[in-house]
């Protein structure tokens, strides 16, 4: 079958994966974007949420995929924010951490290991079209065929829905920052966790989107901020919301399949 | 997701998100403060609190105008008679004698505050609170992981819970049980409160004098012939008064021996409302406490700060310790984070810690100042008063104490 899996990449992460909730460790850059990430998913979900929802459950009532979901650290938030979450990844082991994980935090979220294809040629599950909201939150920059990837997830949008994609620049600061900076300098990620080939430009992912209906027309860019105890701690302080997209940057926008 | 109710591990073991310990004024109000939020289901939160045994003094409370509008805002005193809410139109602060005493005014038309009787805010606040789930015990002991906060009680029940705000009082049993940092200071003093009949009307003016005998705040009475009355007096001198047959004497000599020239005297009497009442006694042990949080916990009110009564703030501080801790869950809430995470905790000491801090010097600074053996201090104190009232450095503590 085929799919978008690197199969390199995904033993990569599986090596590391019960660390995904070390918030100090080789995921600790995905603990410090949370709340940036969340900030721009909520922004970008009153396209499609209920209105009449309540300040602490935004996402009431909407059908989430969390593609490329790891130990489920978004996919946690999410769903204390009223979301029904589905998160899949392809490794086994993160899978596992973000079962047990979301156990222990008493959440319901249905964590699956398969990638994409998998689950929109799964019959039992019939989730084409099913989806308010997918996220594909750094992972487009881990995939092998970009192409099919983007047209997964808009197979699996409901038409109307919301794609939210989160990757790094192919910029000259997103490469220095992204990959030298942080798997070279401040070993914050393992070697070899990015590979800049894979890198692209928003403008190029807003291009290659529409191709399949998904037309991307609210971007941010994540810029970390560093406080002295975070250089201390060869680590990064929390992400804010910028207009600098030369580094990190998310694109959002609607499904019109 | 499953409710609390249905997450039941074993018959004895209970989880809700957030569990409040305490069943005075902080902890009802904090109750109140969650229960109204509608941030989360009902059965998302628990009381921990022993049988309700509600004292049968009449002790009371300042509340500023700021919170005032808060406990209007909650509809805590629709249900409560005008005549049972004193305002608090000035305040005035006298040092060694009655010249030149220290004067707080709202800026405009307003009032400083009012004085309400705690028993009765208390009934109000429980009224509002009766579907919450309580569990009618302490705590005996408690451990955390990485997800929750175990709280074992004494009737052999276990509550998890994401968060613990602690409002157990000024002896915390939880402060001692997650081994958090208290400061204490010893003041030989205790702090003994009732009612007097003054020989003019009090125009809702409240009175702190500093009298030889200690500090007596004088609190404003519905009946304007009548305060209330809380002198605080080292251990020795205590003991002398409560034994004696009639101890108010004591108190009326003193502030009527101060008042000498403003030809103002007080009196005993037995009856307040029609009802007999006893002299409060409480010892004043004060706490500073620099961190007042730790996993998964934060402590509120007495349990975090307890601070000499004689400004009158403590129960200010307390109620805004609540409000700062609703800011913190909310600001976690909407990241759809895990509600005992460390933001929630830094956020609260950030917010909390300067005007906790700024408050326990001003009292403590008035109160060693004023009870020190050197008579020049206070001679000295009292012509800074004196300054003070001439400048705009009493902003400041007008400030500090939520006033304007």
């Amino acid at each position: 079958m085929i799919n978008t899996i690197d199969r390199k990449e995904i033993e990569q992460f599986s090596a590391i994966s019960n660390k995904w909730w070390d918030k100090s460790g080789p995921f600790s850059a995905l603990h410090k974007m949370s709340r940036a990430r969340i900030k721009f998913i909520l922004k970008n979900s009153r396209r499609v949420s209920s209105k009449n929802n309540s300040e602490g459950t935004p996402l009431k009532g909407l059908k989430c995929l969390d593609i490329g979901c790891g130990g489920g650290i978004l996919s946690e938030p999410l769903c204390r924010l009223g979301a029904k979450v589905t998160g899949i990844d392809a490794s086994d082991m993160a899978i596992k951490s973000a079962i047990l994980h979301s156990q222990k935090s008493r959440l319901e979220i249905d964590f699956k290991c398969m990638d994409t294809a998998t689950l929109i040629k799964s019959k039992n599950l019939n989730l084409n079209n099913q989806f308010d909201i997918v996220i594909a939150s750094e992972v487009i920059e881990h995939v092998n065929n970009r192409d099919l990837f983007l047209s997964d997830i808009s197979k699996l949008s409901k038409p109307g829905g919301l794609v939210i994609i989160t990757t790094i620049n192919k910029s000259i600061l997103g490469v220095l920052l992204g990959k030298i900076l942080a798997e070279e300098v401040l070993s914050i990620l393992p070697k070899g966790t990015h590979d800049p080939k894979k890198f692209i430009s928003p403008n190029q992912l807003i291009e290659e989107a529409a191709q399949h209906k998904i037309i991307l027309d609210d971007k941010t860019g994540f810029i970390p901020t560093f406080k002295i105890h975070n250089l201390i701690n060869k680590e990064f302080g929390e992400f804010k919301l910028s207009r600098n997209i030369q580094v990190n940057y998310g694109l959002a926008g609607i499904n019109i399949k | 997701m499953k409710t609390a109710i249905e997450k039941q591990i074993v018959p004895n073991d209970y989880f809700h998100k957030i569990s409040v310990i305490g069943g005075g004024l902080t902890g009802a109000f904090m109750m109140l403060l969650l229960k109204k939020s509608n941030l989360l289901n009902i059965h998302d939160l628990a009381w921990i609190k022993p049988k309700n045994n509600i004292n049968t003094d009449l002790r009371t409370s300042f509340y500023n105008s700021k919170n005032l509008k808060l406990l209007k805002e909650l509809n805590v005193l629709q249900n409560i008679s005008e005549k049972n809410i004193t305002l608090v139109k000035e305040i005035h602060v006298f040092g060694q004698n009655t010249v030149s005493p220290l004067i707080w005014k709202p800026s405009q038309n307003g009032i400083m505050g009012a004085i309400i009787q705690n028993n009765k805010i208390l009934n109000l606040l429980n009224n509002q609170l009766k579907n919450i789930i309580t569990y009618d015990s302490l705590v005996n002991n408690t451990k955390y992981d990485d997800f929750e906060r175990h709280l074992y009680l004494k009737n052999k029940t276990c509550v998890r819970t994401n968060l613990v705000l602690s409002a157990d009082g000024n002896n915390s049993n939880l402060r001692k049980l997650s081994s958090i940092n208290t400061i204490s200071k010893n003041t030989n003093h205790i702090a003994i409160s009732g009612f007097l009949r003054q020989s003019k009307k009090h125009d809702f003016i409240a009175k702190q004098v500093f009298s030889k005998l200690g500090p007596i705040g004088l609190l404003p009475h519905s009946q304007q012939d009548i305060v209330n009355f809380v002198l605080s007096v080292n251990k020795n001198k205590a003991q002398k008064i409560l034994a004696s047959p009639n101890p108010e004497n004591f108190i009326c000599h003193e502030l009527n021996n101060f008042f000498i020239d403003l030809n103002l005297t007080f009196s005993p009497l037995e009856q307040v409302e029609n009802n007999n009442y006893k002299l409060s006694q409480w010892p004043l042990n004060l706490n500073l406490i620099l961190n007042p949080t730790s996993n998964r916990i934060i402590l509120l009110g007495d349990a975090a700060h307890s601070i000499h009564p004689l400004a009158g703030q403590g129960l200010n501080l307390s109620i805004e310790d609540c409000v700062s801790s609703i800011n913190a869950i909310k600001n976690n809430i909407k990241f759809g984070s895990d509600l005992g995470d460390l933001n929630v905790m830094e956020y609260y000491k950030k917010e909390r810690l300067p005007n906790t801090l700024a408050m326990t010097a001003i009292t403590d600074f008035l109160f060693y100042g004023f009870t020190s053996d050197s008579e020049y201090l206070q001679s000295i104190l009292s012509k800074g008063m004196k300054e003070i009232n001439k400048s705009s450095f009493k902003n400041i503590f007008k400030k500090i104490a939520g006033s304007i």
